[in-house]
């Protein structure tokens, strides 16, 4: 947009518009729209079956094409920072997972691991390696979850129904590691809740030995399918300078070609343990950073996750599933900024501490944030389908974003 | 009766028994509890089996708001202006707890709405964070049942003079029906 | 790779010696201090490839500190003296005022370099009755929507930012949520925000 030197005064009461409808648009919209009588301002409004949850882009369209895009959220603000500063650090689990619902163990297991290094307390070594089991797993079921929506964005139900149904099994096998279908308060401070069931590792083991053909299959439903890369290919395309301009981590920025994940490049829990790679979007179809790309590294992270998931069960050590942790938790005064590698990217929490029950100030950097910000410089140009498939590809959970 | 193929019975029972078995659910997730109903319409838990598995986008084809997930104030003036635009008979499932009261975000949550009935009248509460498919499934048979027991032709009450007018589900103060 | 050490060192002999206020090397991942006066000098330093390279603004975040009344520390008790001991020197009376310590809004960026793999947070405080900072779009794009919620959430003006507006709240709430001495609204639009009827009963009369 050309016209980004405009300041505005401070004075609050100007800001916003008062007496207008509820629907609060972007004063520079409105000036578009009254500058080209042809465009159209089109909300496509919190509820929207493609938006991904309670998104809203404020769209300026001839009708296909758009020329300026501007997301708005705090649709789901639930106000979880204020929360935290209320509530002790084991009690915020709950909270932490209800951030990015679909993938919550990595949630958590930032969380733990941000507290435990402010609090000073060692994790044993098995509990480590539920962790990964559960993160690793959910982490399957989250990019399953973006595999199947994305499918669905492009008008394709099959690969979603396949989807959900395999990630039913995986959620079967946490319910029995956690007694929960999704949402687990299971990684908490110190290790996790619960003793690790037996016979968990024969079921998890058979579950993988079922699920490696069927990801074969749902590759074959999608991936190389004509009519879905001509849709998706070239796409959309972020350049690492664009991705780094805004910080987007995670699959995203690994699409664009750059190799870094903070399982290898930052090792935290037992991660340098196992042999694993880092898929890298290569360009196959169209340009590297596309669409396309986006969806290849997620499908290839599935694999990967595989591995680590078996390495981990059978290398599982015996010992304790919870470290010693205080009876109340009770850090010292600090701070610390702590990333891990979640599903959609890099999550981060910032946590300031005086020394209470409950922390001073927690903020949380979420990927998807970043991701949704980045969409008002990709979408002029595209065609309203576009805009759509384009979302599609960042994943995004607006649980996340809005926190 | 096998040859004649002919039954005697009440229109209402029958205009009750088609309505509760094809409800059109809107689309309308909102947040983790949209997981839960998604995955409720998808193939282990099926949906569609109750009739119930086709899921319109626009809320003007469907009578069913299943509200599944924390209703936030900023939310909320959509919420009302989805709801009034769906046409009559219309029902609401309010699923989960932050649907149903606030849920785990009643005490702090300064943007959140302490349950979507401040807005919008509840025929079902499901009660769960977030609840299961069967939970939410025996929410649905429970509105099905609810469904088949009430009056289905209002408006041929309201325009007899002599009947007394009853209310058709309890409202709240706050809300009026448009039409009496 | 980068030494903290040096960094700092190359801050204060590229922008000033009063640049940097304090900083802890201790803390995941270290931190400095800036002053309010120097801040875009040592932010544009930062960005720059000879100040670090740091290429990646990862997130923004603001810290509220209410004004406080720091109580004196205790007076230390003289010990008492043992057979055969000279008695302690008898110390002067000394009077400790409670110190007064001003509100603040701390405003913490966390910088990232890719091509240095080196993660930094840089502070700064700002007076708590009028918090005003210049915006880092012009270095960071990513900084536009950390900024808006900086401001919505607790009501920071950033100047030089395109497009300031509150971004998770709606465009007519009133107050700032994550201040602490924040009291919610009563009523928006029309609907109660805190319903008295919803409160759990047993805490009901405690509000």
């Amino acid at each position: 947009m050309s016209d980004r030197k405009q300041t505005l005064e401070y004075n609050p009461s100007k800001l916003g518009i008062p007496g207008q409808s509820y629907l609060d648009i972007n004063p520079k919209l409105l000036e578009m729209e009254a500058m080209n009588t042809e465009d159209l301002l089109v909300h496509m409004g919190p509820q929207h079956p493609s938006t991904h949850g309670v998104l809203q882009l404020q769209v300026i369209t001839d009708g296909e094409i758009v020329k300026a895009c501007d997301p708005h959220i705090g649709f789901l603000h639930r106000c979880f920072e204020k929360h935290a500063e209320h509530i002790d650090y084991l009690g915020v689990t709950p909270f932490v997972d209800r951030l990015d619902y679909i993938c919550a163990m990595s949630n958590e297991m930032v969380w733990s691991i941000a507290c435990e290094k402010l609090g000073e307390i060692e994790v044993p070594e098995r509990a480590e390696h539920i962790r990964v089991v559960a993160t690793e797993l959910n982490r399957i079921a989250s990019h399953l979850v973006a595999f199947g929506t994305f499918g669905l964005d492009a008008g394709a139900f099959t690969p979603f129904m396949w989807a959900m149904r395999d990630r039913e099994y995986i959620l079967d096998l946490l319910e029995e590691m956690a007694g929960v279908r999704f949402l687990y308060n299971y990684i908490i401070i110190g290790g996790v809740q619960r003793e690790w069931p037996s016979g968990l590792a024969t079921k998890i083991r058979d579950f993988l030995d079922y699920f490696e053909p069927r990801l074969k299959e749902l590759d074959e439903l999608l991936t190389y399918n004509p009519i879905f890369t001509r849709r998706v290919a070239g796409l959309a395309q972020m350049t690492p300078e664009f991705c780094f301009k805004y910080g987007i981590t995670g699959a995203n920025l690994r699409a664009s070609g750059i190799k870094w994940d903070l399982r290898k490049n930052r090792p935290y829990s037992v991660y340098p343990k196992f042999d694993f790679e880092i898929p890298v979007g290569e360009g196959r179809i169209g340009t590297v950073g596309d669409s396309w790309d986006r969806y290849w590294v997620r499908l290839q992270e599935i694999r990967q996750c595989i591995r680590i998931v078996r390495q981990a069960v059978d290398t599982m050590p015996q010992g304790d599933y919870r470290g010693k942790v205080p009876k109340v938790f009770r850090p010292a005064a600090g701070e610390i900024f702590f990333r891990g590698e979640a599903a959609k990217g890099e999550l981060a929490f910032h946590i300031v501490s005086t020394g209470g029950k409950t922390p001073y100030r927690v903020k949380c950097k979420s990927p998807c944030f970043v991701s949704v910000s980045a969409l008002e410089e990709m979408s002029p140009g595209l065609f309203i389908a576009d805009l759509v498939m384009a979302l599609g590809s960042l994943d995004i959970v607006l649980g996340e974003i809005d926190r | 009766m096998q040859d004649n193929n002919i039954i005697m019975t009440r229109l209402e029972d029958v205009v009750g028994w088609a309505r509760s078995n094809s409800i059109f659910p809107n689309l309308f997730g909102l947040a983790c509890c949209a997981i839960e109903m998604m995955a409720t319409g998808a193939p282990r838990f099926d949906l569609e089996r109750f009739g119930a598995g086709a899921f319109r986008a626009s809320p003007r084809q469907s009578d069913l708001m299943i509200v599944a997930g924390t209703v936030t104030l900023k939310m909320a003036p959509r919420v009302k202006t989805l709801y009034d635009q769906m046409a009559d008979p219309k029902w609401v499932i309010s699923m989960g707890s932050c649907a149903n009261k606030g849920g785990p975000y009643w005490q702090q949550g300064y943007h959140v709405l302490k349950g979507v009935d401040e807005i919008i009248p509840v025929d079902v509460y499901v009660p769960g964070c977030p609840p299961r498919p069967e939970a939410l499934i025996h929410g649905i048979m429970m509105l099905q049942r609810k469904i088949r027991a009430q009056e289905q032709f209002p408006q041929w009450r309201k325009a007899d003079p002599l009947w007394a007018k009853t209310a058709q589900f309890p409202t709240h103060s706050a809300m009026e029906r448009s039409d009496d | 790779m980068i030494n903290f050490e040096t960094l700092v060192k190359n801050i204060k002999s590229s922008v000033g010696a009063s640049a940097v206020v304090r900083e802890d090397a201790s803390k995941l991942p270290p931190i400095i201090v800036v002053s309010r006066a120097d801040f875009l000098n040592v932010m544009k330093y930062l960005h720059s490839k000879e100040g670090g390279d740091f290429n990646v603004l990862q997130s923004m975040g603001a810290v509220d500190f209410l004004p406080e009344v720091k109580k004196p520390a205790p007076k230390a008790v003289p010990k008492p003296a043992s057979e055969g001991e000279a008695p302690p020197p008898a110390q002067p009376a000394q009077e400790e005022k409670p110190v007064e310590v001003p509100g603040r809004i701390e405003c913490v960026y966390h910088l990232w370099s890719y091509a240095n793999d080196f993660d930094l947070a840089v502070k700064v405080e700002l007076p708590r009755e009028k918090p005003e900072i210049e915006s880092v779009y012009s270095l960071w794009v990513g900084a536009n929507w950390h900024e808006r919620e900086a401001y919505d959430l607790f009501g920071v003006f950033f100047s030089g930012h395109p497009d300031l507006r509150r971004i998770l709240c709606p465009v007519d709430w009133e107050g700032h949520a994550l201040l602490k001495d924040y009291k919610v609204q009563e009523t928006w639009r029309g609907i109660v925000v805190e319903p008295r009827s919803k409160m759990n009963p047993w805490l009901r009369n405690l509000q």
